[in-house]
């Protein structure tokens, strides 16, 4: 455990933070004379804001000396690089993610020190976990609107977000929720399918919504977590049954799920029309090569959102594939360090949550990645930390927060479970 | 700002050679100065973790000096480690800055110092609530502490290592 850093890996630690800011520096000088038109003294504010911001975060969270601070340092690598090429593509978009990375960082903190307030407050409500992610999603059947495809967005007061994204919390809490409470769940008549049928529910719920990606994330969370904790393995085998038999009749009654599948197999045979995303997307990565094309000399322009959903092809035509296998495997890192997390963690409930959250930026970023390399087909979910979206990005910082609270060796275990 | 913005446009996008310009070759050299950084970041998380590891399994604890739990855990309330490794300045106590944390609600905040003076070990009191024994005795004032002595926190015991001499 990290709480007491002996000196061979300080030293390390520290170098790291510097490798952060040198790419900061370096890239963020590279655009900003490449966006030289909308070179004000508010771009040196944006350099200087992000600059600021990921210091000042990482010497934050050293201060926590039982918690991991590995957790930060990779998210802030994974945002810097992300953010610089959103800038390169357009400095509006760039400042929109800087200041949605502000309020992340400060809802990282309060996430801690909440949890850290109320530990036990949450461990029992597991109905409350479902109402409240069911609630978020129905909200948005009743009140959202239509954007890309998906009937995803919400506005309040003139904001507007996607609920689907919040409601990853509350679905990892009510995954965590119903194994803290293994005994008592399973003491109820079918309290031990609860979780299962809870499941459906919301991704039922996805599939009106036309939101198939956030759907497979909720799939592949209740599924890893079922390999972990799951005893009974009838449970499982059912769930991949119900699952393979879910995926076959959405291919044959929804239409646009039909086109998703058809363009993933044969995306060529309608290069302008609904292949144009994929098939542009391939040419970006292609005409990368292994170093890129530098930043500023490539055309990602070309890519549809390249700044959102496509930022994974972007980044691999104008930084390389190398610069691609990096921030895999910085994810890779994110996730085994979520799952070490959750090993460690002597508190049943915020062990199975740590590891419901690791593998949803597992699952994110595995659908994502793999959809603009064209290997499953396309959902346009974000690349968490990486993509510009607001809703995205700021749930991923909380759930990292809770991630980072979940890492606190020091935790007290309930007695019924020592 | 105008004045600065016709400097960076004639610096960077004057053709040197041909279509070439400052811009591109910067931008060029700079691509594999990113796979280089990023791609070190990662070695050196990689590392990191590595040690991290290593300190799991108490590899690499034998040079330094630490404190190991006698008393068993099935006694105790709370979470306590079997093995804290020592830097050269620790609080030990309840708080969450200090370096020794264990949040039994016997101690306070900021219970306790062990620190290391040119080679040799000492250990102090905070003026904590419920005192620090050492070997069984009171500590008042800083005392040296050598290796194999018991600190003795209201109900919980450690071996002071230094982590040299033992195997």
């Amino acid at each position: 455990m990290d709480r007491l850093i002996p000196s061979p890996m300080k030293r390390r630690m520290v170098s790291a933070r510097w490798m952060t800011l040198l790419f900061q520096i370096l890239s963020l000088s590279l655009v900003l004379v490449h966006q030289r038109e909308t070179l004000t003294p508010r771009s040196l504010g944006f350099s200087a804001l992000l600059i600021v911001l990921t210091l000042m975060s990482q010497f934050l969270v050293n201060l926590f000396h039982q918690a991991d601070s590995y957790l930060l340092m990779i998210t802030n690598m994974l945002f810097s690089i992300g953010v610089i090429l959103i800038y390169r593509l357009s400095s509006f978009y760039g400042y929109r993610q800087l200041i949605f990375y502000s309020l992340g960082i400060a809802l990282f903190f309060a996430a801690y020190f909440i949890l850290e307030k109320t530990a036990d407050f949450w461990v029992q409500k597991i109905y409350f976990y479902f109402l409240a992610a069911a609630g978020l999603l129905v909200l948005t059947l009743l009140f959202g609107f239509v954007s890309g495809g998906a009937k995803n967005w919400i506005e309040i007061g003139g904001f507007s977000f996607q609920p689907s994204e919040l409601a990853k919390v509350p679905f990892c809490f009510l995954i965590a929720g119903f194994y803290a409470n293994r005994d008592r769940m399973r003491s109820l008549k079918g309290g031990k399918y609860f979780l299962m049928a809870a499941t459906y529910v919301l991704i039922a719920l996805f599939f009106l919504q036309r939101e198939l990606g956030t759907a497979m994330v909720f799939m592949g969370v209740l599924f890893s977590a079922q390999i972990a904790f799951e005893e009974d393995k009838k449970v499982i085998l059912l769930n991949v049954g119900l699952a393979i038999i879910g995926m076959v009749l959405a291919y044959f009654l929804f239409g646009h799920i039909r086109t998703r599948v058809d363009i993933w197999i044969d995306p060529w045979v309608d290069m302008d029309g609904r292949g144009y995303q994929i098939t542009q997307s391939l040419f970006g990565i292609a005409a990368g090569g292994f170093f890129g094309t530098g930043i500023g000399l490539g055309h990602p322009q070309y890519i549809p959102l390249a700044y959102s959903d496509f930022i994974f092809s972007a980044i691999a035509e104008e930084m390389g594939t190398f610069m691609g296998i990096a921030v895999i495997l910085l994810f890779l890192l994110l996730v085994y360090r979520g799952i070490k997390v959750s090993l460690a963690q002597p508190h049943p409930f915020y062990s199975v949550l740590a590891l419901c959250i690791s593998i949803s930026f597992a699952a994110q970023a595995l659908i994502m990645i793999g959809g603009v390399l064209k290997l499953i087909p396309l959902t346009g979910i974000t690349l968490p930390f990486m993509a510009h979206g607001g809703s995205s990005l700021v749930t991923s910082f909380v759930l990292l927060g809770i991630l980072f609270y979940c890492s606190n060796a020091a935790l007290e275990v309930p007695d019924e479970e020592a | 700002m105008e004045r600065i913005l016709r400097i960076i446009e004639k610096l960077f996008y004057t053709n040197l050679v041909g279509e070439i310009n400052l811009y591109m070759v910067t931008a060029n050299v700079f691509k594999y100065l990113f796979v280089i950084i990023v791609l070190y970041f990662v070695y050196t998380i990689t590392r990191m973790i590595y040690l991290d590891i290593g300190q799991l399994r108490g590899v690499g604890l034998k040079r330094s000096p630490y404190l190991q739990l006698i008393t068993r855990r099935e006694n105790l309330r709370y979470h306590v480690q079997n093995v804290y490794p020592l830097k050269r300045d620790n609080i030990i106590g309840r708080g969450r800055t200090a370096q020794v944390q264990i949040t039994s609600p016997f101690l306070s905040k900021e219970h306790a110092h062990l620190f290391e003076e040119e080679g040799a070990f000492y250990l102090e009191d905070l003026h904590s609530a419920n005192g620090t024994l050492l070997n069984g005795e009171l500590v008042e004032e800083p005392v040296m502490i050598h290796s194999k002595d018991i600190v003795t926190l209201v109900d919980v015991e450690f071996l002071f290592m230094t982590g040299e001499d033992d195997g």
